[in-house]
């Protein structure tokens, strides 16, 4: 029961999610030119696709408050890489991932190459529980020595390795 | 006939060349070492790597990328035999019987077998390619708006029902594809579409940073201190992957099977990759004197699924190459890297860069070649890389796709819209919905919007011209086909929830 409520719960939040989505394209869409049916403009095309996707956003949300509490057909089970995860919510990978990728951005052209790696792989790698920032820190300097060679010495990257030093 | 034959001679000197031989073998190799890590499978592996071949000329470029393809997809046979863990989604049925064998100590063996029926599935899928292909251009050449316009519904409808999960949500995130393909510059007024005042997204989405965020950064999310910790592992020597004589027999007939299987799905656009090895077993298993022992360990349960997922992915080039129109993400993505180097795939690709498609065949022999080559030696060290533990890999992967995402146009903003799209991906995915889709509606989306319109402007605005032209009407007929296929299936599953699951699984996954 309670897996089979979850998976209702999931098909509410992404029906929503695409009439919104949906609405929203269409409303834009409509803003540019839309033209007629021989001659089209350049709305025509996103004002459609939001609409259908309004459509089957509404399907969505319909055919799960139409659906029956019966037991969903037991599936054969294949394996997969996802099947075994417990599904909790990682606030802590998923904060440093999204850090790690924003340091980067943030650093790579005003401070250089290798503090952006330095700082990106650190912040990314603390993310897994099991990592200490011993190890951490040997990654990223693992990275670091990587990013130089490969990227700014054999790819000629165009971003400076320590911004005013090098 | 003849011709194919001259012109493949040419696209072989070509791929013999030093310079392109090299980046074939460093696409096969790092192919293959992303494909062996855990959890990354063929998709993370070209779109981690497509940045990296835009320095590159047009030829070296594709062979290489042709190259990561391969080698990711030998790769994941390798974790999903040893360690039961497929990291591309078509392996999951290789599971099923590598496994067990792995556990009796057949591990060395299966990898052996697994290896043969892939060269030969893939040689003969090259065959179909050279033959088939020149036909199909012929026909293509016949082709108007309206009949493009009707084979790209097809793709995308057969691409986003018959993937992996519910077909209505497959739909919705093919929309959301091509949604993403409309933002930009439009083509035929130059008014700027969904760009919210950003010059940056004049230029539309980058294609990298689509296929990196969700496929990459999505993926990443998903798994953080989540992937199942791997014990060691048996070495595999070289002796053990030497398959018996009688092994060979017993696998030769579900490798001509499986190699049948993958050409036809291959041929139909959007199956996509994961129901052909799936029918591929099902098969196997029906014919089986022993049905009853699959799953603990067959020979045939193995070698079927690879043969097909391998000659599959050789005969979707077919309309990939000739028609410009991927069937699922993996041709997508190499349709799109084309793009980017200014390169149109379609029936002109033939005439106008014979370089490109006969090198790209010839390469595909090549790249054969050189797997089977380079995984005999290497064997011992995939087996020590599945063994490399995911807190290291995916920080450093994080920065490889940031780096990478930079390196595309050197701009900043690429790496937040990789960001962006991980974030949405994730989502996606947490809530059941396939994303691959996603990249397929992109790719096509401005092919799609811009015959569309033509189609219509020529027949003054009335749908009745895909009806009126026959090859039109013809594959809207098809797409009514499968999706009045799809209803029964999913209908009489609901009606016979136990006897026909495995039918629905086998339609949906």
């Amino acid at each position: 029961m309670h897996l089979a409520l979850k998976e209702r719960y999931k098909d509410y939040c992404g029906g929503l999610i695409l009439c919104a989505l949906g609405a929203a394209t269409a409303l834009q869409g409509k803003a540019y030119h839309l033209g007629t049916l021989s001659r089209m403009g350049p709305g025509f095309m996103p004002t459609a696709l939001g609409v259908l996707l309004l459509i089957v956003g509404l399907v969505l949300l319909a055919a799960c408050a139409l659906r029956r509490d019966e037991a969903a057909p037991s599936r054969p089970s294949l394996p997969s890489a996802e099947e075994t995860i417990p599904l909790r919510a990682e606030w802590r990978g998923w904060l440093c991932i999204c850090a790690g990728v924003i340091i980067f951005a943030a650093l790579a052209e005003p401070v250089g190459l290798i503090p952006a790696t330095f700082a990106a792989v650190v912040v990314t790698a603390m993310g897994d529980r099991e990592n200490s920032w011993r190890d951490a820190i040997l990654l990223a300097l693992g990275m670091v020595i990587f990013a130089v060679v490969v990227f700014w010495w054999g790819l000629g990257v165009l971003l400076p390795l320590i911004k005013g030093v090098l | 006939m003849w011709q194919s034959i001259l012109d493949l001679g040419y696209g072989f000197g070509l791929a013999l060349e030093p310079h392109n031989l090299f980046w074939c073998f460093s696409g096969v190799l790092v192919g293959n070492l992303i494909g062996v890590l855990p959890g990354t499978g063929a998709l993370t592996a070209i779109s981690m790597l497509l940045p990296l071949t835009f320095s590159l000329q047009p030829v070296p470029a594709i062979l290489m990328l042709a190259g990561i393809f391969y080698g990711s997809q030998y790769g994941g046979a390798i974790g999903a035999i040893l360690l039961n863990l497929p990291s591309h989604p078509p392996h999951a049925v290789t599971c099923l019987d590598g496994y067990p064998m792995t556990r009796a100590g057949k591990g060395g063996t299966v990898l052996g077998l697994t290896m043969i029926s892939s060269f030969f599935a893939a040689s003969f899928g090259i065959v179909v390619m050279i033959f088939a292909s020149p036909l199909l251009v012929q026909v293509a050449f016949k082709f108007g708006p309206a009949e493009l316009f009707s084979i790209m519904l097809l793709g995308l409808i057969a691409g986003s029902t018959m993937s992996r999960g519910s077909p209505l949500k497959g739909i919705a995130m093919t929309l959301i594809g091509l949604i993403l393909g409309c933002v930009g510059t439009d083509v035929q007024t130059g008014l700027q579409r969904f760009t919210f005042g950003l010059p940056e997204l004049a230029d539309g989405v980058e294609l990298v940073s689509i296929a990196m965020g969700v496929f990459g950064i999505a993926d990443f999310l998903r798994h953080v201190n989540r992937m199942k910790h791997i014990g060691s592992l048996k070495p595999v020597s070289l002796k053990d992957m030497r398959p018996s004589k009688a092994e060979l027999k017993q696998a030769f007939w579900p490798m001509l099977r499986g190699t049948l299987v993958g050409t036809i799905f291959g041929a139909m656009p959007g199956t996509g990759p994961t129901i052909t090895t799936f029918i591929a077993y099902a098969l196997e298993q029906k014919i089986s004197r022993t049905p009853e022992k699959f799953g603990t360990g067959m020979i045939a349960g193995v070698a079927a699924p690879e043969a097909a997922s391998h000659s599959k992915t050789q005969v979707d080039f077919i309309p990939t190459m000739s028609l410009g129109i991927p069937g699922d993400a993996v041709m997508a993505l190499l349709l799109g890297a084309l793009l980017i180097q200014g390169i149109q795939p379609g029936p002109r690709l033939l005439s106008e860069h014979p370089d490109i498609f006969w090198g790209l065949i010839a390469s595909f022999w090549v790249g054969n070649v050189l797997l089977m080559v380079l995984n005999v030696p290497m064997i011992g060290v995939w087996v020590k890389l599945l063994q490399v533990p995911y807190r290291f890999l995916f920080p450093a992967a994080v920065f490889f796709i940031a780096i990478g995402a930079y390196t595309v146009n050197n701009d900043i903003f690429a790496v937040y819209e990789v960001l962006a799209f991980g974030l949405i991906g994730a989502l996606f995915m947490a809530l059941d919905f396939p994303i691959a889709p996603i990249l397929l509606g992109y790719v096509l989306g401005p092919m799609v919007e811009e015959n569309f319109r033509r189609a219509m402007l020529l027949s003054r605005g009335h749908f009745s011209v895909f009806i009126d032209r026959p090859i039109s009407a013809a594959i809207l007929g098809v797409i009514v086909a499968l999706l009045a296929a799809q209803a029964f299936f999913s209908l009489r599953a609901r009606l016979r929830p136990r006897a026909a699951a495995a039918a629905t699984i086998a339609f949906q996954e």
